[in-house]
């Protein structure tokens, strides 16, 4: 950051005079920002913490030390949301901008010890029996609860998870795709598929209602990988019978709609999930027809077949990245 | 020597700060056209998305291409010698220098990819071609021989194309390169060895701080910066005194028994823990955001590496008490900090970067720390057995 630049700028009459007296005058005051030092120094100490006491009661649980324990992680979680509670401006359907990053990981703090208090009551006393449902339900209701009316999408990430573990599936990409294989199972894939749609549906509502419309995108990015995933095992379950095409005209149902709803928030990340996640499906579809073939010929077509399409979609992403920027 | 148009990399560098004076409402939108008009950029650079798009398909056509050449050459015995990974190369750089020039690439990723690629390709075939000259000598110096090649191919191409992660990658071979060749020629060589990498990456910190306050090559300022923050890192290792006694006690024939400890220990001791409060330290006092950082980093390793053979507390009281006490640092600051004093904000400073648009925050807070009730939870639906939930982190 130099004055010099803007002095020639000035010079060259792209800035007013104005302008650059601001700048002069900003420059020489200038702060230097420990915003995402101190944010990261907070991060980390809520995710320790948060680790330590849950090892910790894990440890302890037989000993007299563990009512202690359980009283400080109580204490911990009353504290936070209490101070959040008083900090906190009131319910609005819009956005409500938090009054700075401690009330948020205060926030964060609650909802994870108050997270390691519920599992610590249903595993030594019981208190939702055998019922394993009620006992990730209600602190996804909870999660759902404090992420809606404290306005923090932090806190919706992980309620949207405890909504998934309250249906038996993961929503990261990553261990979703490794459970499924695992499993093998059609109910999985069908829950998967419902979950994605209701997860897209629900930030479909979200932005036509407009309740907090800027929860859209954490909505959608979940949703729309779990749905991905979901109808690519789903093909690839089915991958002996003919009927496996249905998952793949799914598939690019949903994409066209998902790059729809892109283009109309000239979002980039969804352009680029889009174009993956058909090409992974339009690629294992000619390859099940090439593997038919099963001779030297079908592997020859088969490497032209990827060079060709990887510079066909090179262009295909090219030419979106243009179409949003013209917008 | 560099690929680039110098004038349209002079017009990124000015259009980059005005977008940032444009976020912070320094300059609005008619001054910010005016400028984006004077100082046209022809590169293709795209953001980010599209760049790690371009890369993984561009990677997809690269390794598909070498794959189909390699089967119709198969019956051949060329693809046997290292001049067929020589020739793989040599074609990749071409095709790499052909894009940035006739077309324009300036980290579109597919630039990224054919850089990479083409590098690798030329340091097999390398390696390949070592391989058959050392196959009966004894091999010993190979690793000289392959950190020397990167260090040389990575200089080549850092100042051909200003990339950040290459100009990492050639001070890191240096000091590889450095690193094995005192052990063949130096005098006390393992004794030696930390000092002298201690002042090798001094020595490289303090010219690379010389040409960024200078201001002197405007195109590598990126590159410099990474080669600043990389050097600080190599200056921390070579003195800490888990790195110093591990490595030590691998090369030398007889290795040290546990609680056995090396000579000059208190110094490595001091330099585990001094250096990163000086580089915290210096940091503040020179608003300088790499030391600060960097500072904040190697704490934590510090902390480790005490723990690594002190064990005080046990861990999950350790974790609990610096979980509090960053907490606690960081609501103090925090509350000091409400209004701006000396020159230091708490308050964020905005910069335009396009990585908030999708709100990165919450999702690192979403994956990271939901994902401890979850494996808990999941695993008591399992059979309510609580039997391995211990290395889940949470019980």
């Amino acid at each position: 950051m130099n004055t010099g630049l803007y002095e020639k700028l000035f010079e060259e009459g792209c800035i007013r005079q104005e302008t650059l007296n601001n700048i002069r005058e900003k420059k020489r005051n200038q702060l230097f920002s420990l915003h995402w030092e101190l944010k990261s120094l907070l991060y980390l100490g809520v995710m320790l913490l948060s680790t330590g006491l849950g090892i910790l009661i894990y440890k302890n649980i037989d000993t007299i030390g563990h009512q202690i324990i359980l009283a400080f992680i109580a204490a911990i979680c009353i504290g936070c949301f209490y101070y959040c509670y008083r900090r906190k401006k009131p319910f609005n359907k819009e956005k409500v901008n938090s009054p700075d990053s401690l009330f948020d990981y205060l926030l964060l703090l609650a909802c994870l010890s108050f997270l390691i208090f519920v599992g610590y009551l249903q595993f030594q006393y019981s208190v939702f029996g055998t019922n394993y449902g009620l006992a990730t339900f209600i602190p996804m209701l909870v999660l759902f609860y404090v992420a809606y009316d404290f306005d923090h999408l932090g806190i919706l990430s992980m309620a949207i998870t405890n909504l998934g573990v309250w249906l038996g599936i993961s929503v990261n990409p990553m261990t979703l795709v490794s459970d499924i294989a695992e499993s093998n199972g059609r109910p999985f894939i069908l829950t998967g598929l419902f979950l994605g749609l209701f997860l897209v549906l629900v930030a479909f509502l979200s932005e036509r209602f407009h309740i907090k419309k800027h929860f859209h995108f954490t909505y959608l990015h979940f949703g729309t990988h779990v749905t991905f995933i979901a109808l690519l095992f789903g093909y690839f379950y089915d991958f002996e019978q003919e009927i496996s095409i249905l998952w793949i005209i799914l598939l690019l149902a949903f994409t066209w709609y998902i790059y729809n709803n892109a283009i109309r928030h000239k979002s980039f990340y969804f352009l680029l999930l889009c174009t993956i996640y058909s090409y992974i499906a339009i690629s294992a579809l000619v390859i099940h027809f090439l593997v038919k073939g099963n001779d030297l010929g079908a592997i020859y077509l088969g490497f032209f077949y990827f060079i060709v399409s990887a510079i066909g979609f090179i262009k295909v992403l090219i030419h979106l990245n243009k179409k949003v920027k013209s917008l | 020597m560099i690929i680039y148009n110098k004038e349209w990399l002079n017009s990124l560098s000015i259009q980059d700060e005005a977008a940032i004076a444009f976020a912070q409402g320094n300059i609005d939108t008619e001054e910010h056209n005016n400028i984006k008009e004077k100082y046209p950029v022809g590169f293709y650079s795209p953001n980010i998305f599209m760049r790690a798009g371009i890369f993984l398909l561009t990677l997809i056509i690269l390794s598909f291409s070498i794959g189909l050449l390699s089967l119709v050459l198969s019956d051949f015995k060329i693809i046997d010698s290292f001049y067929y990974l020589l020739f793989l190369g040599v074609v990749t750089y071409v095709a790499l220098e052909f894009m940035v020039i006739e077309k324009r690439h300036y980290q579109s990723g597919a630039d990224d990819a054919l850089m990479w690629v083409s590098g690798g390709l030329l340091l097999f075939s390398f390696i390949f071609m070592m391989d058959n000259i050392f196959l009966s000598k004894n091999s010993g110096q190979a690793e000289l021989f392959i950190s020397g090649f990167i260090f040389l191919l990575s200089a080549y191409f850092m100042a051909r194309f200003a990339d950040t992660l290459i100009a990492i990658t050639c001070i890191l071979s240096l000091a590889a390169f450095v690193f094995y060749g005192w052990l063949e020629i130096g005098f006390y060589a393992l004794q030696t060895l930390p000092f002298l990498m201690m002042i090798l990456s001094g020595a490289i910190y303090y010219v690379a701080n010389l040409l960024q306050q200078r201001q002197q090559y405007p195109f590598y300022k990126n590159c410099i910066s990474a080669v600043k923050m990389i050097s600080l890192l190599l200056l921390y290792l070579s003195g800490n005194y888990f790195v110093v006694r591990e490595l030590g006690s691998n090369l030398s024939d007889d290795a040290l028994k546990e609680g056995q400890s090396i000579p000059f220990a208190w110094f490595f001791w001091s330099w585990t823990f001094i250096i990163p409060l000086l580089y915290i330290g210096f940091g503040l006092k020179k608003k300088d955001t790499v030391l600060l950082r960097g500072g904040f980093i190697l704490v934590a390793i510090a902390a480790f590496t005490f723990r690594n053979y002190y064990h005080i507390l046990p861990t999950e009281l350790v974790l609990v008490l610096a979980g509090i006490a960053l907490i606690g640092i960081a609501w103090f600051t925090m509350k000091y900090l409400k209004s701006p004093r000396n020159g230091f904000t708490a308050a964020e400073i905005a910069d335009g970067h396009i990585l908030d648009k999708i709100q990165v925050e919450s999702l690192i807070v979403g994956e990271t720390l939901s994902s401890q009730p979850v494996g808990a939870d999941a695993h008591r639906m399992g059979g309510g057995n609580f039997g391995g939930g211990g290395s889940s982190g949470s019980f």
